[in-house]
């Protein structure tokens, strides 16, 4: 939970210590260094997304994505296949077999 | 087929029904309301259903008794998700996805027959992003796993459990997990992107069905707390006219896992050894027609920590028991003049480790998978878009070698499976 707190905090701070620059963009996106608007949202969306799943893909055995999306990144079976054979989320408990 | 997935499906057919017909029959007044906040939100529903069938020569868990018998199953997965992105201000991004869904599946395996219906886990995400600095961009995260689904099946249902390289869910349930993720996004240029974060998962115990050491029967229940994780993550994003591609690098540390185990609640039982992770996915359109796209990923993992032979402490273990992993998926697609898009998909999956741990008496076995199938796709209007997938897998897994004198333990094993998928995102 320290780490998580100290996390929350730098990035809280960050946004709000700072003052705000320049207009904003439509649709509420990025501004390059010069205060011009980034050119590709969606590109901007969707690099934000993957930078959050990369490193939460242990947060459970699907992410917090569209179904339809759901071939795109590692699962968590993928990822560490050694959990798989020990007692945890993915074991089982193959003795005794059923009858 | 049960009472639970027949409940799913009508849960997700009605939901995203009855969302359209309510847009449709809303009073003027509250439409003009919903419409003004519309240009602040937008919210999209999400839900599929999937049906697997697979055989194989073993059955899975491979290992268990009777050692011989072709191995089958199926499952039915309805996942559902909707998503709520605005911009309340200027100056800020939210957005909010909450996933959720229900399976059915059954393994029908000579002394492996098991069935589980259950919902599965709910996953919840929110995302705060600040758009006020010239130049670069932060954000917070915080990702969520609560508990809905069922993480303990005792008795026979255990065997309810299948290989996730053929269904969706190889799981149905763990405790409560928290994801925090802070980061930063930097335009390099207006048509290349640069982010940096970091995230940190704490992973809650749960319930587990466990051995009756009187009875024999797997009636008990073991408390399981997962290692958490703590992970750093750089990506780069380029796009230009019909081209599009991310790549993405991730260093990850887990923790100790424990469980209840002689006596103690919080017993150390094995660490998993850092992992790194390389991902990415392109796009190409040709022209208005046609257009092609991959995505793949890389996996490497340390060497885990495991008990030794008192069964006290934690050592590295003897050899890396720890696949590396390499998957690519791509597809090829036209698009029709009536608004329908279909082509082919193909992928490939290849786990490349095959060995004995005689630490932990642990069978690594090599994997390949290859897929291949077809997409439809069709825009029924400009918020209401349907798919469908049909895919055939094939599934080839290398003989496991048993302990000294290292006779084959399992032969060399294949399978395959048909996957059935069909559904349909709403836009609000």
């Amino acid at each position: 939970m320290t780490i998580t707190t100290a996390l929350l905090g730098v990035a809280l701070g960050a946004c709000l210590l700072a003052s705000p620059a320049a207009a904003a963009c439509p649709g509420g996106e990025m501004k390059m260094a010069d205060g011009s608007c980034f050119g590709n949202p969606a590109l901007a969306t969707s690099m934000r997304e993957r930078a959050v799943l990369m490193n939460q893909l242990k947060i459970g055995y699907n992410l917090p994505i569209a179904p339809r999306k759901d071939h795109r990144y590692p699962r968590n079976f993928d990822v560490s296949r050694f959990e798989y054979s020990q007692r945890g989320n993915f074991s089982t408990i193959p003795f005794p077999p059923s009858p | 087929m049960n009472l639970t997935f027949a409940a799913a499906a009508a849960c997700a057919c009605a939901c995203g029904v009855s969302a359209s017909f309510a847009a449709d029959l809303q009073p003027m007044p509250v439409k003009a309301a919903v419409q003004s906040i519309d240009q602040l939100w937008n919210i999209s529903y999400n839900s599929e259903v999937r049906y697997f069938s697979w055989q194989n020569t073993r059955g899975f868990t491979t290992d268990v008794a009777p050692l011989n018998g072709r191995g089958g199953g199926t499952q039915i997965y309805a996942p559902m998700s909707l998503s709520l992105t605005g911009n309340p201000d200027p100056n800020w991004k939210l957005e909010f996805v909450a996933r959720g869904g229900f399976v059915s599946s059954n393994q029908s395996t000579s002394g492996q027959r098991g069935y589980v219906g259950t919902a599965v886990d709910t996953q919840l995400s929110g995302t705060a992003t600040y758009n006020g600095f010239n130049g670069f961009q932060p954000y917070v995260a915080m990702l969520i796993n609560a508990p809905t689904g069922k993480s303990a099946l005792y008795g026979n249902s255990r065997f309810a459990r299948m290989d996730g390289d053929l269904v969706d869910q190889g799981t149905y349930g763990e405790g409560w997990n928290f994801g925090p993720t802070v980061g930063a996004s930097i335009p390099l240029t207006k048509e290349l992107l640069f982010t940096l974060s970091g995230g940190y998962t704490s992973r809650g115990a749960f319930n587990k069905e466990g051995l009756d050491v009187v009875t024999g029967l797997v009636t008990a229940t073991d408390r399981i707390r997962n290692g958490d994780e703590a992970s750093v993550t750089a990506a780069l994003g380029f796009g230009r006219g019909p081209f599009s591609a991310q790549a993405s690098g991730s260093y990850a540390m887990g923790r100790v896992s424990q469980s209840n185990e002689f006596g103690q609640f919080n017993y150390n039982r094995y660490q998993v050894g850092p992992r790194t992770t390389i991902s990415g996915n392109a796009s190409y359109a040709f022209n208005e027609m046609w257009s092609v796209s991959a995505n793949g990923f890389w996996t490497h993992s340390e060497r885990n920590q495991v008990l030794d032979i008192t069964q006290l402490f934690l050592i590295p273990e003897l050899f890396n028991s720890n696949s590396n992993l390499y998957r690519i998926d791509t597809g090829l697609s036209y698009r029709f003049g009536n608004g329908v898009t279909a082509g082919p998909i193909a992928g490939y999956l290849y786990r490349d480790r095959n060995g004995f741990d005689p630490v932990t008496f642990g069978f690594v076995p090599a994997k390949t998978r290859w897929s291949a199938g077809g997409v439809v796709n069709y825009n029924v209007t400009n918020k209401i878009n349907i798919n469908a997938k049909l895919e055939r897998v094939w599934l080839r897994e290398n003989e496991n070698p048993g302990p000294p004198p290292f006779t084959p333990l399992v032969p060399f094993l294949s399978g395959d499976a048909w996957v059935l998928a069909g559904g349909a995102t709403v836009n609000f």
